[in-house]
């Protein structure tokens, strides 16, 4: 039996989604946490990474790619703020690709050690979107 | 007395004058509603990260953005709009922000919006950094612009950093965004488990928490801006009526005039004539 707690995902200027879940995966920088009903209070930093929620009703689960952010858990509640968050269906695959191969020629290019960074976490943001739009759907 | 015809003249000017100000006030509305959408849409998450450095800050977790120093060096963040005709949105800000720079010494500004930073630039202020023009704010500016005063303030260039901005109800404020205070009103659930740890939590929180306030405050200044331009348009067609009344009435007048002066024109004539 599950208990549905409420879940709430917040990019810097909307609302990606609000609703129950029985249990939702975050990426953290530590590597993926999973919560339910009742966990501990817990502030989490997250990386980029797909954000995975059971809804409480019987639906396929909701994925996410998001990048970089928080995560606030408390008891019944999760909120999790995110730099950049994109519902997986609503990824536009033909972009997340154009996006992978111009951060791959920047890093291939070679340029100042700030521009690697940047392309560094562009092409993983990328790479995540693509990851997420393709997985195949529960 | 005008002649009828420069009276005609007149009003048609007028007429056109308030046609104008019409079409603003209705552009300005639309901009006003989709402006006020996104400074909503800000709401949850600025809420969700304050609540988190309430807790935060309650622990004994430090970070440079939080402590307060001697303030040698100030900057102040001055938000203004491009454009005119908005009653006196700009010329109000810009009172209050020179205000504030005067009674400190040792300021700099950052300006934001064409109109103030024009308005300082011929006073000879010592601007630091401008945005000019603003056009539509992209969160990328602002959060780029936030890590800039951030890294400034880290390195002790700047020891205060000031927020002159308009609301979203129209009035203008000064807020403090560096050090950073702690929100009020604390609610904390027992132990919390900081993923990595509350110091590193910290490091990425304060910046993201320094961007989406000043992203907010252009937004709402942006939203403000276009209120002032609704009143202000509105005002300005209403006087265009009354103006138009009582250029009509001239107008009537006139002609009325003319015509008994035509009038006894004839009727002297014809007594002349029998």
């Amino acid at each position: 039996m599950a208990f549905p707690f409420e879940v709430e995902v917040v990019a810097v200027d909307h609302k990606v989604f609000l609703g129950q879940a029985v249990s939702l995966v975050a990426p953290a920088v530590d590597g993926y946490v999973g919560v339910l009903r009742g966990h501990a209070p817990l502030v989490a930093a997250l990386a980029t990474g797909i954000l995975t929620i059971t809804p409480a009703e019987k639906r396929p689960v909701i994925e996410v790619a998001v990048s970089g952010g928080f995560m606030d858990v408390t008891p019944d509640r999760v909120t999790i703020l995110a730099d950049t968050a994109e519902l997986a269906e609503e990824i536009d695959l033909e972009r997340a690709r154009q996006a992978r191969v111009r951060a791959e020629q920047r890093l291939l290019a070679g340029a100042s050690d700030i521009d690697i960074t940047r392309a560094q976490a562009a092409l993983l943001r990328a790479i995540n979107r693509i990851r997420a739009a393709e997985q195949p759907r529960m | 007395m005008e002649s009828t015809r420069d009276i005609q003249r007149k009003i048609r000017t007028v007429r056109n004058i308030q046609q104008i100000c019409r079409a603003m006030k209705t552009v300005s509305s639309i901009k006003l509603r989709k402006s006020e959408e996104r400074v909503r849409a800000t709401e949850p998450y600025t809420n969700a990260l304050r609540g988190i450095i309430q807790r935060l800050s309650a622990g004994e977790a430090s970070h440079p953005y939080l402590e307060a120093r001697d303030v040698r060096h100030t900057v102040v963040v001055v938000i203004s709009g491009d454009k005119g005709l908005a009653g006196s949105y700009n010329a109000n800000l810009i009172r209050q922000a020179a205000r504030e720079v005067g009674r400190l010494s040792n300021v700099e500004a950052i300006t934001i919006g064409r109109k103030v930073t024009d308005a300082f630039t011929r006073t000879d202020m010592a601007v630091n950094y401008s945005v000019s023009p603003m056009g539509t704010p992209e969160f990328r500016t602002y959060a780029a612009l936030a890590d800039y005063i951030g890294e400034r303030y880290a390195h002790g260039v700047w020891d205060r950093v000031e927020l002159v901005y308009t609301t979203v109800g129209g009035a203008v404020v000064t807020e403090q965004l560096l050090p950073v205070r702690a929100p009020e009103g604390v609610q904390i659930y027992g132990d919390v488990i900081y993923e990595p740890n509350p110091t590193a939590i910290l490091d990425q929180l304060l910046p993201r928490y320094l961007r989406t306030i000043l992203y907010t405050a252009v937004l709402s200044a942006v939203a403000a801006e276009h209120a002032a331009r609704v009143a202000a348009m509105s005002l300005a067609s209403e006087n265009a009526e009354e103006m138009i009344d009582r250029l009509t009435m001239d107008y009537n007048k006139s002609r009325q005039a003319a015509i008994t002066r035509e009038l006894t024109d004839i009727v002297g004539a014809a007594s002349a004539l029998r």
